[in-house]
């Protein structure tokens, strides 16, 4: 069962197109992430799924129901992150725990008391004097002790250094092996979705890339790396799945995006006769600016 | 409800700081105000500079108080604000609808409730009985319901308190370019039809408020909302200039017309005198005044603060329908002292003469060429006046020495000097406090937040009210402290008229006797005249248009 679905999701700000047509689908139980550059339509669809900004065009269904009609019973299962939220900064994290407690019936005080152990964080000191991770983790705890069905995280790392952002991912996997929630977190910062999640999308120009796990996704991405040792090379017409074919002296690479051993190696029998063949697996970080260089390539392309 | 509760208790924790600085500010003015009222000095113009002072104190208070209830309504909305994606709230669950609510209980506890609370023991503390603080209620609940929902559209349609300034100075800034660009080419508007657009300007805004601010709550879609304000703008543009029907007589209850005035009737002297507009745009323009009495009226009563409707015909045929206002003269010494408290056999008809010998007038604006015209043909004029009735009432009664007081009906009289000059004359100051009426003449004051004091008048009684004589108002220094009045009065008494060699000490048993009057209703009543004339010269003095010969009672 999917826990968030979109149809066919436009924003439109003026002549932007911010999202295009997204379709999607985030099954309950999944930790989703949906990965883009700036400016990929990323935060402009956890809005529409928020209900914080009206699509134009196409419906969203969180939680069975339309993301327009969204209520506060759907809100009492939905946590939501976002760097730009405004917390109310005057209160101590106390006084803000004990102000958020009384909206949620499914609030678990021992779950609060277990994360505000974890999260290290100070009860009695004010959040504008919270570090910006300290911030982000009272954020969280706020919409994780009443043990939503959905938590929603925008952009929870940027800004955050690199120390304060292993932290937060830490106190995420930490509450995640609580287990019983649906994450989506939309982010730029690869290397972090990459520890979180095990499903993918990408978004690029508010175009639905991919979605689909990151088992998959890490599975069919390889770059490879031929030797030619002398032997001749047939460059022309490359099957559309290798990317970034090039050729420097004897040695040849490119990335394949179907990656099968025995496939990709008859593949490379046939264009590189007698060549050394090495296979090597890609990091998210990799396949995610492999298909973004690809992406401006095809667009001078088709520019041009 | 509970959750309700919640926001508006989250709300009073971040607000208290502020809420306590706007309540020492409203204790603040009170203590100015008493100190206004005690405050002495043998030299009264040097009492007069400590009474500016004082009131300039007051002023200032009173801005900031003003100022600081703006930014607080401001902040109470912002504080959960309904424009943008990234509030609190929004993502939480709390509907619109429910915070819409826990704001409107917010508003009203903090800025209207509080307010009265705080000021209730300042309305006990000057002699407000249970009439005048009802009228104080409702006074400030008035000023600070005009106040706060105008604050409250605007701060429902920005996001943060720097650009709600930005908005409000914008808005500011347009209403003065729409009011100047249409005060230019402001018609002749009879008095009801601006009554009327005054009071559907009033139903227009709270409606456009209910609407945008509904809207906003609901929805935060603030471009929708912003076309509602927009369109409610022109259109309260538009009503405003535009407006040509009277509806005042069927929209604004003005209180039935007391029994005891039915026999009253208006009769023009004949007279009218030319004066230049000061300040108005348009030089073409002079202000007629025309002089009429008021026959048959008891005299406990006072007709006053009124407008006027008529047509001018000349013997040529030509027409000039016009409307004006009636001016109001300080209210004079009233009958109603005396059938209160003189003796039997008291001449009063011999007092009265000295006093009131005095007709109204009527102030109406015409073209200089009609003024012209008039000077050369006498018009005949025909019309109608509306006036607003007060009853006089007895509401003070203080032995004539320095530090004697005493009051009721919420007026409290203090005789504060009495300095006797060489002339023969006396200075008399007095510390009031005043109770304002408001709502007592229309339901819903066209001015919301009246700030019109009652009128009153002051005799100099001798104790068996044989001797009357008027205290006539030379300086005055009146501040309005919620819905108190605090007046210093300083009058001069002319008693040479009245001295008598057989009691030469009359003086030490008078008393001060003060008599406000209290709105009971309106009259409408026609009128006419064959012609008008401009009154004449005596002695290189025009002579007053309302000095002309009074009609017998009964006519």
């Amino acid at each position: 069962m999917n826990i968030i679905e979109t149809h066919n999701l436009t924003r439109r700000f003026g002549r932007t197109e911010a999202v295009h047509g997204l379709e999607l689908a985030v099954p309950e139980g999944s930790v989703f992430a949906l990965l883009g550059p700036n400016g990929a339509g990323k935060s402009t669809t956890i809005k529409m799924l928020m209900n914080l900004i009206a699509p134009t065009v196409g419906e969203a269904r969180v939680l069975g129901v339309d993301s327009r009609q969204l209520g506060p019973s759907e809100r009492q299962q939905i946590g939501y992150v976002s760097e730009n939220q405004q917390l109310p900064r005057w209160m101590t994290v106390r006084q803000y725990l004990d102000y958020c407690r009384p909206f949620y019936p499914a609030w678990d005080g021992e779950l609060e008391k277990t994360l505000l152990a974890k999260f290290e964080l100070p009860g009695d000191r004010k959040l504008q004097h919270l570090s910006r991770g300290m911030l982000m983790k009272a954020a969280l705890l706020s919409s994780l002790a009443y043990r939503p069905k959905l938590l929603v995280l925008d952009e929870p790392f940027s800004g955050l250094d690199p120390l304060v952002r292993d932290e937060f991912v830490r106190g995420i996997l930490e509450v995640s092996e609580l287990g019983g929630w649906t994450v989506l977190v939309s982010s730029h910062d690869i290397e972090e979705v990459e520890r979180l999640c095990d499903r993918i999308a990408l978004m690029d120009e508010g175009r639905l890339q991919f979605a689909e796990s990151t088992e998959s996704l890490l599975g069919r991405f390889r770059r490879v790396e031929v030797t030619l040792q002398g032997g001749t090379a047939d460059l022309a017409s490359p099957p559309p799945d290798w990317l970034e074919l090039e050729r420097t002296g004897e040695l040849v690479r490119f990335t394949t995006t179907r990656h099968e051993r025995e496939v990709t190696e008859q593949a490379c029998r046939r264009r590189f006769p007698g060549a050394a063949v090495a296979v090597n697996p890609m990091t998210l970080r990799d396949i995610f600016i492999v298909l973004a260089r690809a992406g401006r390539t095809a667009k001078k392309g088709a520019a041009a | 409800m509970n959750l309700t509760w919640y926001i508006l208790k989250k709300d009073f924790v971040r607000l208290r700081l502020p809420l306590a600085l706007w309540v020492i500010l409203m204790v603040g003015r009170f203590l100015v105000g008493d100190r206004i009222l005690r405050v002495e000095n043998s030299d009264l113009d040097a009492l007069q500079v400590t009474l500016g002072a004082l009131g300039a104190m007051h002023n200032v208070l009173f801005g900031l108080q003003l100022i600081l209830c703006g930014v607080l309504v401001a902040a109470l909305i912002h504080e959960d604000s309904v424009v943008g994606e990234n509030a609190w709230w929004v993502t939480r669950p709390i509907s619109g609808a429910r915070l819409l609510g826990a704001k409107l209980v917010g508003l009203v506890l903090f800025f209207w409730v509080l307010p009265q609370v705080v000021s209730l023991p300042w309305w006990l503390y000057s002699g407000f009985d249970r009439r005048a603080i009802g009228g104080a209620v409702i006074q400030l609940a008035y000023t600070q319901a005009a106040l706060s929902l105008l604050v409250l559209l605007v701060a429902v349609l920005t996001a943060n308190a720097a650009r709600f300034v930005a908005m409000v100075l914008l808005l500011v800034f347009a209403w003065m370019c729409c009011f100047i660009t249409f005060l230019a080419h402001s018609p002749d508007v009879p008095l009801g039809v601006t009554q009327t657009r005054a009071l559907a300007g009033v139903l227009l805004s709270l409606a456009v408020i209910a609407l945008v601010v509904g809207h906003q709550f609901l929805t935060r879609r603030r471009g929708r909302s912003w076309v509602m304000f927009s369109v409610g703008f022109v259109l309260m543009l538009l009503l405003a200039n535009f407006w040509p029907w009277d509806w005042s007589r069927w929209a604004l209850w003005r209180g039935s017309e007391p029994p005891t005035l039915a026999h009253v009737t208006v009769a023009p002297t004949g007279e009218v005198a030319f004066t230049k507009v000061g300040s108005n745009l348009d030089p073409s323009l002079v202000r007629m005044e025309m002089g009429f009495w008021y026959v048959n009226l008891p005299g406990d009563y006072s007709l006053n603060f009124g407008g006027v409707t008529g047509t001018l015909r000349w013997p040529d045929g030509t027409e000039q329908k016009r409307t004006g206002w009636i001016q109001s003269y300080p209210m004079r010494i009233s009958w109603h002292i005396m059938g209160l408290k003189a003796p039997a056999g008291a001449n009063l008809e011999e007092w009265q003469k000295g006093e009131e010998g005095r007709g109204e007038a009527a102030m109406i604006l015409i073209p200089r060429s009609f003024a012209a015209k008039v000077r050369q043909q006498a018009p005949a004029w025909t019309g109608e006046l509306e006036l607003a009735a007060y009853h006089g009432e007895l509401v003070a009664e203080v032995p004539f020495r320095e530090g004697a007081a005493g009051g009721r009906a919420g007026h409290k009289v203090r005789v504060m000097r009495i300095e006797h000059l060489e002339s023969g004359s006396l200075v008399v100051n007095l510390a009031e406090s005043v109770p304002i009426p408001a709502g007592d003449d229309l339901p819903i004051p066209l001015d919301l937040a009246s700030r019109r004091r009652p009128p009153a008048c002051y005799v100099l009684s001798s104790r068996d009210r044989t001797k009357f004589v008027l205290l006539r108002p030379y300086a005055e220094s009146g501040t309005f402290v919620n819905s108190v009045v605090v007046l210093r009065s300083t009058f001069s008494v002319n008693v040479g008229q009245l001295e008598n060699p057989a009691d030469p000490h009359w003086l030490d048993q008078a008393e001060v006797l003060k008599v406000a009057y209290w709105s009971v209703g309106s009259l409408v009543r026609p009128a006419h005249s064959d012609g008008l004339h401009e009154a004449q010269f005596r002695n290189g003095h025009r002579v007053d248009p309302t000095t002309g010969p009074k009609p017998a009672p009964g006519t």
